[in-house]
């Protein structure tokens, strides 16, 4: 009888943590995913028959909220880099994922919702993707932009900071580019994260996972110069990698992200770190991992709280369109081959013929004058 | 925008995924229990693609980047490392022009002139090597001890002697003694000081040289400021003339010649590390990647050159009497008429050496041992290094190869294609302004700088960069290239057997 008891105690506060736990998780649209849709600007603008020029002279049109816009109209020309910045984040995560059953796919409906779906109301691996690519995407961009002069207000003060030549040489080039594109995109990201949940937390946390890999991406290459290729005096100077080098790289974060668990780890240190008002607001989170053997999540590393769906069927609550139709690889063993991307359904296989050019031969001078062959190729698609 | 920026935000834990190895990963994967997810999956094709990755896409970035990147850095560089050889240099000048003024009784005797050149020349050692210049300074005083011993036995052995010391003490610091890195970064300088040595034993063995000279003299020509550390090369008698007869002080013909060539040397120093890789992409062919590493390489040897130039005139050396460029002569170089040209414009004054003290020395006992012992000379200087070794022989054969067949061409269609430039008054029957003489030589020319993009691809800039290059970097370059380059070199050779 007792133990009944004790047990009827135990389920009903399981229960009611449950359910607390849920309210704190409360799922709702993002928030922070309006001023993606900036990336359809183009189509967009040509549809409303507005040239271009003018919703980026007038923030007032752009589907931003009021601070952001208001940040845009202070650093005049940051509006083309974000919208840069957002067709770069989209493009890659595209590219990054497109072997795999959740290959980014985007819609533009209209600036209400969110262009990369519904799946930003989850916690999974791909929102913490899509969150860093997106931060990272408008940091590089707006870096790029102050390089190469398109806004105003991130002028290279030209302090020299010498240091010792040699060995230990460090960088003293204008790195105020990076800074100020970190800061850009903090701020603009940011800003839309307002939550007191944990969702915010892990939301900013990857956003800041994704700057941090930008400004850290600084790479620095050497060269020795001396009699017969010696070494007598060493040069060395700093590379900007590509773009799709830093998306390589969250990828590699994302396949290793940690899942942490929705706790008070992170709250409560976020009250003992962050001093509200101006002035720093460290956002250094405490997370606690989800499986107690590994380490403690690193200010690089991606995290998520809820497992993902599987991709594989349609599912119309999150807006996910499944794998049927998709076309896959039958050699492959790996997330591109049929086994895995059909999700054991099985495939289909058709033949098509293409028309192609071929047999190309360069003519004197200075033509180049091909033949139309016809290909036999195969593709397979999932059922 | 408030200043919430801090940088110690941006410092984090250097948790990188390339921390454990492939087989690491493999051994945890065979362990683990539990289903391998997709990510699982794709960590470990990323740890199998990591080797051949290289598959980004490139473009070229601004120019204002360029120049803010890496142009600027590596100018302020290499001023900042250059800046106190120049100044020593032009403090040298300066005091041998004040040993001078005086009147003759008043004078700065001679030997403080030298015991000046010797100490600067350590201090510049100092700056440049650190504490590794004890190697350097061993070396020297090793031999001068040698000299004297084996001098005062039988002069005529002096040069062996010399030669024998230096050969050894190199072999020994590289194999036993020296760590790679540091031995890599003093190479340059100790191969300058072996040719110092070797040619002036050789000189006192001839008697070109009167006396042994003393302590003074020896470390004056040895550590002399202007050519301690990019060279150039200088003899005995070189040095000499301008320690006793400097008297072109105040013209300042040499002044805009230091300005020249110093800032040639720094074009190409910008040239050798920004621009190469800013025309030719990453995702270039095979060969044309060749020709651009090659082409860095180069450009960096002619910033070297040039800097000797400029430090060699500025402390008050004349190699030759108005001319610029004394050490290497890049448009014979990146134009090439054949490789023998570029061979023997690469670094004049080591031609020089190995014509005056190696070949003509051995000429005596057979041309063939004579055309042997240089190349032998030549990689021992350069010290054990496959690398090397293997592209001064293939050199070797090459030119070889080049100039026997363009001179059996050239006597069998009396034609001016032979390696050298011919004369302007030559008796061949067609001369090089024949429009197919001129195309035969364009495509000679072409050939040699196929051969140099081979030859000098494996100075890439690699890790191995600081301690030399591997055997094994060098053969994966060239089996990258399907060592192209050496099949068509011996296709020439069988075609110049046949012909």
């Amino acid at each position: 009888m007792r133990l009944v008891l004790l047990m009827l105690v135990a389920w009903v506060t399981i229960l009611t943590e449950g359910a607390a736990s849920e309210k704190r998780l409360g799922v709702r649209a993002p928030r922070g995913s309006k001023w993606w849709s900036l990336a359809n600007l183009g189509e967009l603008s040509h549809d409303l028959r507005a040239p271009v020029k003018k919703l980026y002279n007038n923030p007032s049109l752009l589907p931003l909220t009021k601070r952001q816009r208001r940040l845009v109209t202070r650093n005049p020309g940051t509006v083309m880099a974000v919208v840069n910045g957002a067709r770069m984040a989209i493009d890659e995560c595209k590219h990054q994922f497109r072997n795999r059953r959740w290959n980014c796919p985007t819609k533009f409906e209209s600036h209400r919702r969110s262009i990369f779906g519904k799946i930003l109301q989850k916690g999974c691996r791909e929102t913490a993707f899509v969150y860093s690519i997106t931060s990272a995407a408008v940091a590089y961009s707006v870096a790029r932009s102050c390089a190469e002069g398109g806004i105003s207000t991130c002028s290279c003060d030209n302090r020299v900071h010498q240091r010792p030549a040699g060995e230990d040489w460090e960088w003293s080039g204008c790195s105020d580019n990076a800074r100020f594109g970190h800061k850009f995109s903090r701020k603009f990201v940011d800003i839309l994260e307002k939550g007191r949940d944990f969702r915010y937390m892990i939301n900013l946390h990857n956003n800041e996972v994704g700057r941090v890999h930008v400004t850290n991406s600084l790479e620095k290459r050497c060269k020795c110069h001396g009699m017969s290729g010696s070494c007598t005096i060493k040069t060395c100077w700093m590379e900007l990698p590509k773009f799709r080098g830093i998306g390589a790289r969250l990828k590699d974060r994302f396949d290793g992200a940690s899942q942490v668990l929705p706790g008070n780890g992170g709250m409560r240190n976020r009250k003992e770190n962050s001093v509200r008002g101006r002035g720093r607001r460290r956002r250094r989170f405490n997370f606690s991992p989800a499986n107690t053997m590994h380490k403690r999540p690193g200010r690089r590393d991606l995290v998520y709280f809820e497992d993902s769906p599987s991709f594989c069927d349609r599912d119309s609550s999150l807006g996910l369109g499944g794998t049927k139709g998709r076309e896959c690889n039958q050699s492959s063993l790996g997330v591109d081959g049929c086994d895995l991307m059909c999700c054991g359904r099985g495939f289909t296989t058709e033949q098509y013929t293409v028309q192609d050019r071929c047999q190309c031969i360069f003519e004197w001078c200075c033509t180049v004058k091909c033949k139309m062959c016809t290909f036999n190729r195969t593709r397979s698609t999932c059922l | 925008m408030e200043d919430d920026y801090y940088l110690d935000d941006m410092e984090m834990d250097d948790y990188g995924p390339d921390d454990f190895s492939y087989e690491q990963l493999m051994d945890y994967i065979n362990s683990y229990e539990g289903e391998i997810t997709p990510e699982m999956l794709e960590v470990i094709e990323e740890y199998k693609r990591r080797s051949g990755r290289s598959e980004m896409d490139v473009s070229r970035i601004a120019v204002s980047e360029l120049i803010e990147m890496c142009v600027s850095p590596s100018c302020v560089q290499a001023v900042q490392h250059l800046l106190p050889l120049f100044i020593m240099c032009a403090v040298f000048r300066f005091f041998c022009y004040l040993s001078k003024a005086g009147s003759k009784d008043a004078r700065v005797p001679p030997w403080l002139v030298h015991l000046t050149s010797a100490l600067l020349g350590i201090m510049v050692l100092q700056s440049f090597f650190d504490k590794a210049l004890l190697y350097i300074v061993a070396c020297c005083f090793l031999s001068f001890f040698t000299f004297c011993l084996v001098c005062s036995w039988n002069r005529k052995y002096c040069g062996l002697a010399g030669a024998m010391v230096v050969i050894i003490f190199s072999l020994s610091c590289e194999l036993l003694i020296v760590d790679p890195t540091t031995w890599h970064k003093i190479r340059g300088g100790q191969i300058i000081l072996s040719m110092k040595i070797i040619s002036l034993g050789i000189d006192v063995a001839q008697g070109d040289i009167a006396d042994l000279p003393n302590v003074f003299e020896f470390m004056g020509y040895c550590f002399n400021v202007g050519s301690v550390i990019f060279g150039p090369w200088i003899s005995y008698a070189q040095y000499y003339k301008l320690v006793e007869h400097d008297d072109n002080f105040m013209g300042f013909t040499w002044c805009g010649q230091v300005l020249l060539t110093s800032s040639l040397g720094i074009f190409c120093l910008i040239y050798s590390n920004c621009i190469t890789h800013w025309l030719i992409l990453d995702s270039s062919h095979k060969w044309l990647l060749a020709y651009r590493d090659a082409q860095s390489f180069r450009f960096s040897h002619y910033f070297v050159s040039f800097i000797s130039d400029a430090t060699s005139s500025l402390s008050g050396l004349t190699l030759r009497e108005g001319a610029i460029m004394n050490v290497a002569r890049p448009q014979y170089i990146e134009i090439p008429r054949s490789l023998v040209e570029v061979v023997t414009n690469w670094n004049l004054p080591m031609h020089n050496w190995l014509k005056t003290y190696v070949f003509k020395t051995v000429r005596p006992y057979g041309v063939f041992l004579a055309v042997l012992m240089t190349y032998v000379a030549s990689s021992l200087l350069h010290g054990l290094n496959f690398q090397l070794a293997a592209v001064l022989l293939s050199l070797g054969f090459y030119s070889y190869t080049e100039f026997v067949f363009r001179r059996r061409l050239s006597v069998i269609y009396d034609a001016c294609i032979q390696t050298r430039r011919c004369k302007p008054k030559c008796d061949h029957k067609y001369t090089s302004t024949h429009p197919v003489v001129l195309l035969v030589n364009v495509f000679f020319g072409a050939l040699a700088v196929f051969h140099l993009a081979y030859l000098g691809l494996m100075f890439d800039s690699s890790d191995g960069e600081e301690k030399g290059y591997t055997m094994w970097h060098t053969l994966d370059k060239w089996t990258g290239l399907d060592f192209l380059s050496h099949w068509v070199a011996l296709g020439t050779f069988i075609v110049y057997w046949l012909v």
